[in-house]
């Protein structure tokens, strides 16, 4: 005879496992594995040591696929110079496009930026998804991860803020940036009205034309082959045929200071009347609060810091003693 | 692993269970699939050093378990950094369950949830694997802990999760 606690707790561990095999079958798995084949694969690309996961690619078949894609590259480049009148028609749904952007209104973008090497070094960016809010020079952006929550952003004068509480923030002057929160900026600074025109001047553009049959226009720009602004290593430009919104933007963006590459999407959200405190940091934050900044508990800033951003926080706040030599050498950083 | 085919195949059958347990550690589907992909991605690139079909399953479990930890500690110690002075703070608590939600709840999986919910991250970790029929030194070998600590965390989870649903267990209610 069975003992009824023995009975309860079989009958337990019985209906906690059909439970979680429920949930298994239940889960919509599709999405992640392509995404993680893809960031396999993207690896393997890199260089990454998979060589046990995938087979080596016959020599033969590297050559065919060489010899291949020159001959392409070589047609493409004759296509471009003899096919002027597609790249005017680009040029002329960009400036569209950027006249669309001047109506002084708040836009809200879905951001995805993704690290073309995961393991870049300390100016790596942490962060995957987020929302942003933009417009003229300033930007406000809210990371999510898991069950926290914070915002960040960049006033006019270039200081970057953050907060993660209703009462609590800090601050950052521009001359207390280490490398990667001026990564990090130049990133979400890339507001797509500002690229448009910097596509306009650099870039040497190329349309789809299958995407017309949908309503859309996907445009895409590479920098010109003399071009000296070699941030930008490609674009992809979605507008909505009809009222020349953009709806999505890809960027692949060079760091110039350690050559590290980030893959930029603005997705084209919501567009409605700016509301200018909320990307300052008392518009985010109710009283009485405090805010951490050099002057007011710096350790404790750096603390603070440290635990949303890594343990190499010197990479986002310099020390003290770091900041005018770093900010010499930074000087370079593209903008 | 031979080839891509297998490698894809790998992937797509062990990806529920290590999501699964990834969502049930962290009660976040968001931060899950996060935790869940790197895990992936680190482990293939050094599928030379395992057999991934004979136990990657469990290697992507420890993983999964110990990328969790990592984030859980990480949020919490942000917030015990910041203390809040009116007790009031913007940061919710999934695993809490919300008022809609709370009045419909008559199903048993939402009673099942909201008790794995209750339990402290190791016990929820711990009961888990055990009642999808891993063993306890499995379960200890995926926590990196000893066999006894396993069993302690398996026993305690069992006795709250009794108590959470004692009207189903009594019979009758499902």
């Amino acid at each position: 005879m069975s003992h009824p606690e023995n009975s309860h707790s079989d009958r337990l561990m019985e209906l906690l496992r059909d439970h979680l095999e429920r949930q298994e079958r239940s889960l919509e798995v599709t999405g992640l594995a392509v995404r993680i084949l893809a960031a396999v694969q993207r690896n393997t690309r890199e260089g990454s040591n998979l060589h046990a996961a995938f087979k080596r690619p016959r020599i033969w078949l590297v050559w065919t696929l060489g010899v291949g894609s020159l001959v392409l590259s070589a047609c493409l480049l004759i296509w471009l110079v003899f096919m002027p009148s597609a790249e005017v028609q680009a040029e002329q749904a960009i400036r569209q496009a950027e006249e669309v952007f001047q109506l002084p209104l708040e836009r809200h973008y879905l951001v995805e930026v993704r690290p073309e090497n995961e393991s870049g070094g300390e100016q790596a960016i942490p962060m995957r998804t987020m929302q942003m809010w933009a417009t003229g020079d300033k930007f406000r952006t809210e990371v999510t991860r898991g069950s926290f929550r914070w915002v960040w952003g960049r006033d006019a004068d270039g200081t970057v803020w953050v907060t993660w509480h209703p009462q609590r923030g800090l601050r950052i002057a521009p001359d207390e940036q280490g490398p990667a929160l001026r990564w990090a900026c130049e990133l979400f600074s890339l507001r797509p009205e500002a690229l448009l025109s910097h596509i306009l001047a650099h870039c040497r553009l190329r349309e789809d034309d299958s995407a017309r049959r949908l309503h859309r226009r996907i445009i895409y720009a590479e920098p010109k082959p003399w071009s000296r602004q070699i941030w930008l290593r490609r674009a992809v430009v979605e507008l909505d045929a009809e009222t020349k919104a953009v709806l999505k933007l890809t960027l692949t963006r060079i760091n110039k200071s350690d050559g590290s590459t980030a893959v930029v999407t603005f997705t084209l959200v919501d567009v409605r009347p700016v509301e200018h405190r909320r990307y300052e940091l008392e518009g985010n934050l109710v009283e009485p609060f405090q805010i951490y900044d050099r002057h007011y508990e710096p350790d404790r800033r750096s603390k603070i810091l440290s635990r949303l951003v890594g343990p190499n926080v010197d990479a986002w706040l310099l020390p003290e003693k770091a900041r005018p030599q770093m900010d010499s050498a930074l000087d370079g950083i593209a903008r | 692993m031979h080839g891509k085919g297998d490698l894809e195949n790998w992937v797509r059958t062990t990806l529920p269970r290590a999501l699964g347990y990834a969502r049930a550690v962290l009660r976040d589907q968001i931060a899950a699939e996060d935790v869940v992909q790197d895990c992936y991605v680190r482990l293939i690139e050094h599928a030379d050093r395992y057999d991934l079909l004979q136990d990657g399953l469990k290697i992507l479990l420890r993983s999964v378990f110990h990328a969790c930890l990592d984030r859980i500690t990480r949020e919490r110690s942000l917030l015990s950094l910041d203390d809040t002075p009116n007790g009031t703070h913007e940061i919710c608590d999934r695993s809490s369950p919300d008022p809609p939600q709370e009045a419909i709840a008559h199903e048993l999986s939402d009673r099942i949830e909201r008790a794995l919910g209750k339990l402290p991250v190791g016990q929820r970790a711990a009961v888990h694997l055990a009642a999808l029929g891993y063993s306890l030194p499995e379960v200890a070998d995926i926590m990196g802990t000893t066999h006894g600590n396993a069993r302690v965390l398996v026993h305690r989870a069992r006795k709250s999760l009794e108590a959470e649903l004692e009207s189903f267990l009594m019979g009758g209610e499902t």
